[in-house]
């Protein structure tokens, strides 16, 4: 897996979850929400990290469960909150 | 306890020494706002919602207070349901949870959360009631507060408002919405003396609490009532849930509201039993009428409604506490976020309604037997938030009573949900 800079804060950040006590590896097709890893106070935890390390604002109609589904579904709201112009 | 003068200022103001209010005004003070808690009541004070799903653990653990609550409370390994000729049971340990449920005082529950938060550096003022509010936008709102010595204004940048049934805010802007299809009413008592249903429906007498760990019982009452039954450490807490208009009439009949509801209780099948022997002490029946409503706003500028000021459903399935702390959290958030990102306020605000509108109505799906409109739409957006072992929990819950099918039809499952992780029991045994 191509391991981009986005990619490794991520992970780095996602390791560090109270909910993984197993020490389950993740994979960027992990389920996050499915498997219990992000719950409802995970969830916002990493909204404020989102916003604060990569310099976003999350708006409401992308506060949905499929943007963070997985890392890799993550790693793509990260992408498309970038570049806000793209329209799409 | 030491009375504290009124302070006239603060960066957040909690009405409600609750679960949600202390769970929120301990986060914030952490963060380093200045918070002050004011409460009616002196506590500990007694209120009825003694049922906790293990889903309140992570909650207690943020909290620092885990280990204390653990230590102190009764432990419930699950849930038997008898509805109709179907006795059903859950167990927790099931459903990926490593810690049990709690059968609580919330006077000693609510009391230890509290002074957590004033630990955490909550000023808390008890005795004080808030009378009236008006907000000035964000970051200004006014609220008067009244205590032993009279009124007080106060000046917040944001007001949570965790009044519980007393849902200050919708009632003072006029939007408690009664829950058209949901009119009940409940009475409880507290019983000495009552024997109580244990894993496999095996049912003990009250002394072998701490060895075999309970299990809460629910029975159906008539058409769409139903009761429960939540051993605690000295007294079982044992409620029914009845239809405003039965109540009227049986009440009408009985004209003394102890004796009606303890007729009630010992013409209940399965539950009379368990009562045969017990005594209803601790001053009688406690009522409470007309309690699901919805408060038609959650969020405003500078103005949060948390826990059962934002709405109350029913508490058949005991998501009251866990719904208060995560409302809690939630709020805790989303003034954080405003307040250090003041352009943030507005869609913090919307994103606290949208997130709490959805639990609300997903609590409206596990507990009415017919909802209509576009509730199901929010529910079905909201479940998805939830890990598959929650899932699976609330579907096997809502299988066990005949009230949920909105649940199913909500959350995708018209062909029936996948996975129930129940089990059947043959009947009751007692000993």
């Amino acid at each position: 897996m191509t391991s981009s800079p986005d990619c490794q804060i991520l992970f780095h950040w996602l390791r560090k979850l109270p909910g993984n006590l197993a020490g389950v590896a993740i994979t960027k097709d992990t389920g996050l929400i499915e498997d219990g890893l992000l719950d409802s106070i995970a969830l916002l935890e990493l909204v404020s990290f989102l916003e604060e390390t990569f310099a976003l604002t999350l708006p409401l109609e992308e506060f949905v469960p499929e943007n963070f589904r997985s890392p890799a579904a993550i790693l793509s709201l990260i992408r498309r909150l970038r570049e806000p112009a793209a329209d799409g | 306890m030491v009375s504290v003068p009124v302070p006239e200022r603060s960066d957040v103001l909690v009405v409600g020494g609750g679960p949600a209010g202390s769970f929120a005004a301990t986060m914030l003070a952490r963060r380093g706002y200045d918070v002050v808690l004011v409460d009616k009541a002196r506590h500990p004070r007694e209120t009825v919602g003694e049922s906790v799903l293990p889903g309140a653990w992570k909650y207690f653990d943020l909290l620092g207070v885990g280990e204390e609550v653990m230590r102190r409370f009764v432990k419930k390994a699950g849930g038997v349901v008898a509805w109709g000729d179907e006795i059903t049971q859950i167990a927790f340990r099931d459903f990926a949870y490593d810690r049990p449920g709690l059968h609580v005082e919330r006077a000693d529950l609510d009391d230890l959360l509290l002074r957590n938060a004033e630990r955490a550096g909550v000023r808390a003022c008890e005795g004080v009631r808030a009378e009236d509010f008006t907000s000035a936008g964000d970051s200004a709102t006014a609220v008067t507060l009244v205590g032993e010595d009279g009124r007080q204004p106060h000046r917040t940048r944001y007001l949570v408002d965790a009044t519980g049934q007393a849902a200050f805010v919708a009632r003072r802007l006029g939007c408690r919405r009664l829950d058209p299809d949901f009119r009940f009413v409940a009475l409880w008592g507290y019983f000495e003396g009552s024997h109580y249903v244990s894993a496999g429906g095996i049912v003990r007498p009250f002394a072998e609490l701490h060895s075999h760990p309970p299990m809460t019982f629910v029975t159906r009452l008539g058409g769409w009532g139903w009761s429960w039954h939540i051993p605690m450490r000295r007294v079982t807490s044992i409620g029914i849930v009845v239809p405003v208009e039965d109540y009227r009439r049986a009440a009408a009949a009985h004209g003394c509201l102890d004796d009606y509801f303890l007729a009630t209780c010992r013409a209940t099948p399965h539950l009379g039993r368990l009562i045969a022997d017990a005594r209803l002490v601790n001053g009688g029946v406690r009522v409470l009428r007309d309690f699901s409503y919805l408060s038609g706003t959650v969020a405003g500028p500078g103005v949060l409604v948390i826990g059962d000021a934002a709405g109350f459903i029913d508490p058949i399935f005991s998501i009251g506490i866990v719904m208060a702390l995560y409302s809690g959290h939630l709020a805790a958030w989303t003034i954080d976020r405003s307040l250090r990102r003041t352009a943030m306020a507005e869609t913090s605000r919307k994103l606290f309604a949208h997130q709490m509108r959805g639990r609300y109505e997903l609590a409206r799906t596990m507990a009415l037997p017919v909802i209509e409109g576009d509730e199901h739409a929010a529910a079905a957006a909201y479940f998805d938030f939830f890990s598959q072992s929650e899932k699976e929990l609330m579907w096997s819950a809502a299988s066990m009573t005949t009230r949920s099918g909105n649940l199913v039809r909500a959350s995708g499952g018209e062909s029936g949900p996948a996975v129930l992780k129940r089990r059947e029991l043959a009947g009751l045994h007692f000993g």
